[in-house]
């Protein structure tokens, strides 16, 4: 489970961020995470609890935003939405497209006290 | 009570009216205001807590030791594959044969990431390279601070092979760059593997 792994450095992140910009409690966590990611939301929110208790981010609400799939393709240089990774272009049919989103995962904001 | 401000210090008396117990804050034409924090909104009762946008890179701090172990070994000229496959498909006997087959034409070191044991390291010690064993324990994954580790402890040397053995898992071990030549390559490996190993 890579979760556990990210969960802890998502918490040392946050805890950087305490020391740097003084602050002692975190109630919200903002999160991006592509719909293409390798980060399974519902492991991640059972890896956080687990590796947050007894820091500042212990109790924080998670929020999880889901950032959808996209291509760019190279051939015909037009953005669109993709299911996969690897998707083809839907105009030219080719596969020259890099995905421009929906892989993060993205510490985004934090609420804090 | 303040009389000016109306606040609860028991005493009537602020020369200056110097105190501040609110969050709020004066502006170039001396307004004060309680709106002007970064909520944005002044509720009576409450503080104004912070946000902070960070927009930060989660394994930021994985990639900051993978681009370390990148560098130190562009700077010897040690070119470093990550193998990735599925428990069981044949990643170390691949290795001790192309070992067999190039040790003669390069200089090549292993790491080798396992949960428990050193078997695979004693294996590729064996076919008589160096190797360095990182167990990882209850971890489904290297990540690239172990790999700096193991670079401390092997010969690095220029024109060499350094292959590293990831945990056999193919999800995992996707997330994290470990400071291998390309990281695609290891994925492309993975695959013509799991094709021909199953």
């Amino acid at each position: 489970m890579h979760e556990m792994s990210i969960a802890e450095s998502l918490v040392d992140l946050i805890e950087e961020q305490g020391r740097s910009q003084g602050f002692s409690r975190v109630r919200l966590i903002r999160v991006k995470l592509g719909a293409l990611g390798h980060v399974e939301p519902e492991a991640l929110r059972f890896c956080f609890d687990a590796v947050s208790h007894g820091t500042i981010a212990e109790g924080a609400d998670l929020d999880l935003e889901t950032v959808a799939g996209e291509g760019w393709c190279a051939r015909c240089s037009r953005s669109f939405a993709i299911a996969a990774r690897y998707d083809i272009c839907p105009v030219c049919g080719q596969s020259h497209v890099r995905m421009t989103a929906g892989d993060e995962l993205r510490l985004a904001e934090l609420e804090v006290e | 009570m303040c009389m000016i401000c109306g606040c609860g210090t028991g005493t009537d008396e602020h020369p200056g009216h110097e105190h501040h117990h609110h969050d709020h804050s004066h502006g170039a034409d001396d307004a004060i205001d309680f709106g002007a924090g970064l909520a944005g909104v002044h509720l009576p009762g409450m503080s104004q807590q912070r946000i902070i946008r960070l927009e930060q890179d989660i394994l930021s701090k994985n990639d900051g030791f993978a681009n370390a172990n990148r560098d130190r070994l562009k700077a010897v000229g040690m070119f470093a594959l990550n193998l990735v496959s599925s428990p069981g498909s044949g990643k170390t006997s691949l290795l001790v044969r192309a070992i067999t087959d190039l040790r003669s034409r390069f200089p090549i070191a292993v790491v080798e990431g396992d949960q428990q044991t050193s078997n695979d390291a004693d294996r590729i010690r064996a076919a008589c390279v160096p190797a360095i064993q990182i167990n990882t324990g209850k971890g489904c994954h290297l990540d690239a601070h172990m790999v700096g580790h193991a670079l401390d402890q092997l010969p690095l040397t220029p024109n060499g092979l350094l292959f590293i053995e990831n945990v056999g898992n193919l999800v995992c071990p996707a997330a994290f760059d470990l400071g291998e030549a390309h990281p695609s390559a290891s994925r492309r490996v993975a695959t013509v593997w799991r094709n021909r190993c199953g």
